[in-house]
């Protein structure tokens, strides 16, 4: 008999007793809304400042991925891939689905999304994609799976729910 | 004044929230995300940075009117939540002033800023101070020129809003706006606690 083991994200919260600051895995970590996370986007498009956005939330999710793998040795890919999923999930942005990773690019599917769900409960659908936050985490999932530098990754929104997609898609591509 | 601030800060420390296996976290009628706090500064003050003269007044106002707009509908759906009915409103007895002070608990519970109402005028002015908050972390050493609490800003007129800017308005159309914050001291600027002054707008 085969017995499978599937890797499961741990997940610790605190709360320090005099600020009431929230800690998940002992990274500081707030609540926002859809509200606040559309306008953010809304912001960095008015201002053109989509790439900036989108590094921003690469680094963010790049580091917290790597810290993860070194705490828990994970070393596997295939487990460091699901790890990203479950912690993508854990964060309330979507159901992250990696297509593929691969030295030079990826494509990762969303069929779950709070930056499409919240800009269109807003504001209804727009003619272009516009979840640069998930385009940033992408790829710094890739750099952290693959054990590469930050920054060595960009992606693209490539199909989007924003725009009337079934679902979007995102192309992971070795800068 | 009736409201526990220790009491509502100890029942809704533990209120969970975590992402479902769909990546969903409901609540509040918004959709809710959780995500370090490094990211949301992280961005505001760098897009600050990057600002020249021209852009600077248009992007901080952007920034505050983000949690403006966060304050107002969150806010809204926090002080009609089932959280809400159980802990806060039992202790209510002046309408707006205590769901005033029972908001501002709520807003130390869960991890925004460790704040409460110091002066408060029923319907024209409230005064704000918050003791510790991440917006200020970005701040590694010496002092910042001016106050940049963009999210304290816009929930604290949001807030007022909510208790003296007539019914919610959920298209947004309405209500919100009211009021307005002005930031006048800071940690981030060197002093022990930022300020927070809400007038009519």
């Amino acid at each position: 008999m085969i017995e499978e083991r599937t890797t499961s994200l741990e997940v610790t919260t605190k709360v320090e007793p005099r600020t009431c600051r929230h800690y998940v895995n002992d990274i500081p970590m707030v609540v926002h809304c859809h509200h606040y996370s559309t306008l953010y986007t809304q912001l960095a498009i008015d201002t053109g400042e989509t790439e900036l956005l989108a590094e921003v939330s690469e680094e963010m999710f790049h580091d917290l991925l790597v810290r993860y793998y070194t705490e828990h040795s994970i070393d596997a890919i295939d487990d460091r891939v699901r790890i990203a999923t479950l912690y993508f999930a854990a964060m309330g942005l979507g159901k992250m689905d990696v297509t593929y990773l691969a030295e030079y690019g990826g494509k990762v599917i969303l069929t779950r999304s709070h930056l499409d769900r919240g800009w269109m409960r807003k504001w209804g659908t727009f003619d272009r994609p516009i979840n640069y936050v998930t385009a940033g985490c992408c790829a710094g999932m890739a750099a952290a799976i693959l054990e590469m530098p930050r920054g060595s990754f960009r992606a693209e929104e490539i199909l989007s729910m924003v725009k009337g997609d079934p679902h979007s898609e995102f192309k992971i591509i070795r800068r | 004044m009736a409201i526990d601030r220790k009491k509502i800060i100890e029942e809704m420390v533990a209120v969970k929230i975590i992402g479902d296996a769909d990546g969903v976290i409901k609540g509040f009628n918004v959709c809710v995300n959780l995500m370090p706090t490094s990211f949301w500064s992280g961005f505001a003050e760098r897009i600050t940075q990057k600002a020249n003269d021209d852009q600077i007044e248009a992007i901080e106002f952007l920034l505050v009117n983000a949690a403006h707009e966060c304050g107002y509908h969150t806010g809204y759906g926090i002080i009609t939540s089932d959280e809400w009915n159980r802990v806060v409103a039992p202790m209510i007895e002046k309408g707006p002033e205590d769901t005033l002070h029972g908001a501002f608990a709520i807003f130390t519970a869960w991890g925004w800023a460790q704040s409460e109402i110091i002066e408060l005028e029923p319907g024209e002015r409230m005064v704000v101070r918050a003791y510790d908050y991440y917006e200020a972390d970005v701040l590694k050493y010496g002092a910042k020129p001016k106050p940049c609490a963009y999210m304290l800003q816009g929930v604290s007129a949001a807030f007022m809003d909510l208790a003296y800017g007539g019914p919610y308005d959920k298209t947004g159309k309405t209500g919100i706006r009211t009021f307005r914050c002005v930031q006048t001291k800071g940690i981030e600027c060197g002093d022990d606690y930022g300020e927070f002054i809400v007038t009519r707008a």
